[in-house]
């Protein structure tokens, strides 16, 4: 479940054009983040992994996307405690839950922009 | 205030930014901890900064450990952090972390931090101007603007001994205003000190760039000369005499001719020993003013 555009704008004191821009920002950056992940989870470098969960962790939070959230923490907290071989379904869940995200805050956009 | 932003969350970043040019704030935004040391290492960089606790390469801690080895100015740091994470904050305060905002923030809990932030910088401001104050009224004489007695002394002995290293000649003149006591018995404490006054600026401007002068007694200056020898001292010494005799003083009391007696030492004669050149140079003033004041003895 992700923020409404009402509890979105809240966060951003009601700025509209601010709250278009840092979505604009995540839709932009956050492909290129997940293959990011994806590569250092596959190389195994769990101080890369960990910087890189905690950047989404970031976005995730801004946007009030709790699954993707989860997920992002769960990576973080695996890279952190160096056992990246269990990161891989949270990985999986993680890409899902981008995917749904980044549907929603297009719509929001949308809203927005009306 | 202008407010240095490092962070490498480019949302993180854009609220930041956004939210502090709201507060009427310059902003500066950097995206990794190079960047950021970079910015703040600027002459006139930013006083109060925000640094993210995650950032690749060089992190928040590290920036806010490199400030707190430097001598000045301080800056301010406000570290981000995560609401659900435990980070440790007591590494943060020993690190020299000044305080911390927790990500999401909002906008009114930034604007108090930045509040106590600019407090504490305006207090150190005030600080460094109390001790600025102190240290000019430690070493300057109040009345005429020139180095006070110990500040020309210590001056001379660190010269002398530049002079002693690089074996060059130094030489000092010794300078009374000649029947001061008069000048201030006919026009009053008033007269005297305009006298000094004029004096003392006359002096200044009869020197080199590189000459000292400090005002040594009531009516006495010092003035060291470096990388000069004793004739070279000799005809400064001149040029000064004729720059005091050929200006009179302006008083509340009219016009007032003043003269000046000046006695020259050398390291060429005293070698490179203070108080062999200031006894010498008090040596010649002796003599400049028993053979009648207004004019040069060289010892």
């Amino acid at each position: 479940m992700s923020a409404g555009i009402s509890d979105l704008l809240a966060r951003v004191d009601g700025d509209r054009d601010l709250l278009s821009g840092l979505i604009e920002i995540f839709l932009t950056d956050a492909p290129g983040m997940l293959v990011d992940l994806r590569c250092s989870v596959e190389r195994g470098d769990a101080a890369a992994v960990r910087q890189q969960a905690h950047l989404l962790r970031g976005s995730a939070g801004l946007f009030g996307a709790a699954g993707t959230l989860a997920a992002a923490m769960a990576i973080e907290t695996l890279a952190k405690d160096g056992d990246l071989a269990a990161a891989s379904p949270h990985l999986r869940m993680l890409e899902q839950e981008i995917v749904y995200l980044t549907g929603h805050l297009r719509r929001v956009i949308a809203k927005l922009a009306a | 205030m202008r407010i240095l932003i490092a962070d490498d969350d480019a949302l993180s970043r854009r609220i930041l930014e956004a939210s502090l040019v709201q507060l009427g704030h310059d902003v500066v935004s950097v995206a990794d901890g190079s960047a950021a040391l970079k910015a703040l290492s600027e002459t006139r960089g930013p006083r109060l900064a925000i640094l993210d606790w995650m950032m690749p390469g060089v992190d928040g801690l590290s920036i806010c450990r490199a400030m707190r080895q430097r001598p000045a100015p301080y800056v301010y740091v406000i570290l981000l952090t995560s609401r659900d994470r435990h980070e440790d904050l007591v590494t943060a305060l020993e690190a020299g972390v000044d305080d911390f905002l927790t990500k999401p923030f909002e906008i009114i809990e930034l604007r108090g931090r930045l509040q106590s932030g600019a407090r504490v910088l305006s207090l150190q401001e005030n600080l460094l101007q109390a001790q600025e104050t102190l240290r000019h009224e430690a070493t300057h004489d109040c009345l005429t603007g020139l180095w006070n007695r110990r500040m020309i002394s210590e001056r001379l002995a660190q010269e002398v001994r530049q002079a002693a290293r690089d074996r060059r000649p130094l030489s000092v003149v010794m300078i009374d205003v000649d029947r001061f006591k008069d000048i201030n018995d006919s026009g009053g404490h008033q007269a005297g000190d305009a006298v000094l006054h004029h004096v003392a600026d006359r002096l200044q401007g009869s020197l080199r760039a590189d000459d000292r002068i400090g005002r040594y007694g009531g009516d006495e200056f010092l003035v060291v000369l470096t990388n000069c020898g004793g004739a070279d001292a000799e005809q400064a010494a001149e040029r000064a005499r004729t720059a005091i005799v050929g200006a009179p003083v302006q008083t509340d009391r009219g016009r007032v001719s003043v003269s000046i007696s000046l006695g020259v030492a050398s390291t060429e004669h005293a070698g490179h020993d203070v108080a062999n050149l200031i006894a010498e140079a008090d040596a010649g003033l002796y003599a400049a003013k028993a053979g009648g004041r207004d004019q040069v003895v060289c010892v």
